[in-house]
């Protein structure tokens, strides 16, 4: 197949007071306003899906009635109308409001009643604005798209694909100590793309996973950053949160500005205190959101974060979901895979690894890629926990 | 693929015998799970049940209060705030738990899902939320003297029966 004949709608939700629409752009680019339903109907069963998946330990143990009741019943009354008859290859969603964060790959629609996310490739956007500017520094964009052909069973392979080629990753586990378990799947991703200056960060190999050695890889602008970490939320200040990582013996930043200035030194301090409360095996602080925005040099194509909370957070003023993944996204990646509750290890990291087949082996844009990895392990765990094989979203580009 | 179940592939990763070594993280933890497993066992659509585990510390303090005192035990605020953050008073749980073999090995099934998940365990030991699921479910006696013997004075001799 060739990306260039790839077919791609969207959905941009809107929502009021009132009702809930929908605006559908169909794959030939025909608009269609959709009128879904009351905001009083949506509302309740929503709040009861968000507390469900906020709720670990239910998750864990796979009790998630709230989950499957949205798959198999309500929903579908939130995908619009022509969406499933005109099925495009990719559908990019835009949520609204109290439908951020909603997994929609999960409604079961078409006649094989099966994912959205297994019929479709998926990709979430906050904003088309985000949408597009995201869009529009994917370095993939400027291939031949018409040259760049894929197999979708895999075995051809690919032709002119922009293969991603370098990786920076870290693992640390600074609640546990299992730094060689966290760091093994930036390990595993490394091995699909075998590039010359792919550098994983592991405590364990005498590698500190601090916030100074984290933002001095992202500067050496790797195609993929890998971090497995778990995630911090501040609960009343966004830009608080962020992951916890090792603590840094490093206080002093260097940076380069152009001439007349040259190099000067800042102090390079965490913005936040580790939160109390929390037990450590050792020394740790967090690399926030906040820091990330103001002192991070991003253009990854692609950032991977398996940690927990990393991919929901409330919505602030203006709509935007105050979730790591979204902070990621605004600093300069083109697209972010991030869990949409808390995960349980192994599924993520071997969906992980069903994404890297698909889109690095086989050349697949990363939205079929995504589609491919959530159809191969439905179909290892026979489709019954879904808060395990629908927990890791693509979210900004597709391609 | 495991199910929801607790199965025998279970791998035992509670000492019931040593409890008392456990670190606060891991009773936390255990003490979460047990919460889990007696909210299954609740009415699906008893509504009190479904918000005990997430409650905040100071109303649950209340709520057990209440529940207590509608049996017929009356504690101060301040007692039921002490119970609801007790390590021995878990640990009295835990041991009671441990007693029913079938109760203990789905807590540890639970456990170990949970201990597979990206997750930061912070906040305090919510036994008092068990306490007040058990009476809820009827499976604790509660008379004048305390709830079977809970410390609702201090010097009393703690025993329980789940």
């Amino acid at each position: 197949m060739k990306v260039s004949e790839i077919r791609v709608g969207a959905v941009i939700y809107h929502v009021n007071a009132v009702r809930v629409y929908a605006l559908w752009i169909d794959a030939e680019g025909a608009q269609h306003h959709v009128d879904l339903g009351t905001t009083t109907e949506f509302l309740p069963k929503i709040d009861a899906l968000r507390q469900e998946l906020r709720d670990t330990m239910r998750v864990a143990r796979g009790q998630v009635p709230q989950l499957h009741a949205f798959m198999e019943h309500w929903g579908c009354h939130l995908l619009p109308e022509g969406l499933i008859e005109a099925l495009p290859d990719v559908v990019v969603i835009v949520p609204h409001a109290i439908l951020h964060d909603l997994p929609f790959h999960l409604v079961r629609c078409g006649a094989a009643n099966e994912p959205l996310g297994m019929l479709t490739g998926v990709t979430y956007s906050s904003s088309m604005a985000l949408f597009a500017r995201c869009a529009s520094r994917n370095s993939a964009r400027y291939a031949d798209l018409a040259a760049w052909t894929f197999d979708a069973s895999g075995q051809l392979p690919p032709q002119n694909c922009p293969t991603p080629r370098t990786i920076v990753g870290c693992g640390t586990d600074v609640l546990d100590g299992k730094h060689d378990q966290f760091c093994r799947v930036a390990q595993e991703v490394d091995r699909f793309l075998r590039g010359n200056d792919s550098r994983i960060f592991c405590p364990s190999d005498g590698f500190p996973v601090d916030r100074y050695q984290a933002k001095a890889a992202f500067r050496v602008h790797p195609d993929v950053v890998c971090i497995t970490a778990h995630g911090y939320v501040d609960p009343l200040d966004h830009l608080l949160s962020g992951l916890m990582l090792q603590h840094g013996d490093i206080l002093i930043g260097e940076h380069q500005i152009l001439r007349p200035l040259g190099r000067f030194t800042i102090r390079d301090l965490p913005m936040r205190p580790f939160p109390v409360g929390v037990p450590t095996v050792g020394p740790a602080e967090i690399l926030t959101a906040a820091e990330l925005t103001i002192n991070a040099e991003l253009d990854a194509r692609l950032v991977i974060l398996l940690g927990c909370s990393a991919g929901w957070g409330r919505v602030l003023q203006g709509d935007e979901p105050a979730s790591l993944a979204e902070t990621f996204l605004h600093t300069g990646a083109i697209s972010v895979l991030a869990p949409l509750w808390d995960s349980e290890f192994d599924a993520g990291r071997q969906w992980i690894l069903h994404f890297f087949q698909a889109w690095v082996a086989q050349g697949q844009p990363k939205a079929l890629a995504a589609r491919y990895a959530t159809r191969k392990l439905y179909d290892d765990m026979g489709g019954e926990r879904p808060e395990r094989y629908g927990v890791l979203t693509l979210r900004g580009d597709w391609l | 693929m495991s199910d929801n179940n607790a199965d025998n592939t279970t791998q035992h990763i509670v000492d019931w015998q040593r409890l008392d070594e456990l670190p606060d993280n891991k009773l936390r933890l255990l003490v979460a799970s047990v919460v889990s497993v007696l909210q299954d066992s609740a009415d699906q659509d008893d509504a009190s049940m479904e918000g005990v585990a997430a409650m905040p510390p100071g109303p649950l303090s209340r709520e057990l209060q209440t529940v207590l005192a509608e049996n017929g035990v009356a504690v101060s605020e301040s007692q039921a705030s002490q119970i609801m953050e007790s390590r021995p008073f878990a640990l009295l749980l835990l041991q009671q738990v441990a007693q029913q073999h079938d109760l203990a090995r789905e807590v540890e099934h639970a456990c170990q899902e949970r201990q597979r998940m990206l997750v930061v365990d912070g906040g305090i030991i919510l036994a008092g939320a068990v306490l007040l699921l058990v009476i809820k479910l009827k499976r604790i006696q509660a008379n004048k003297k305390g709830v079977d013997g809970v410390p609702v004075a201090s010097g009393q001799e703690a025993t329980l029966r789940v």
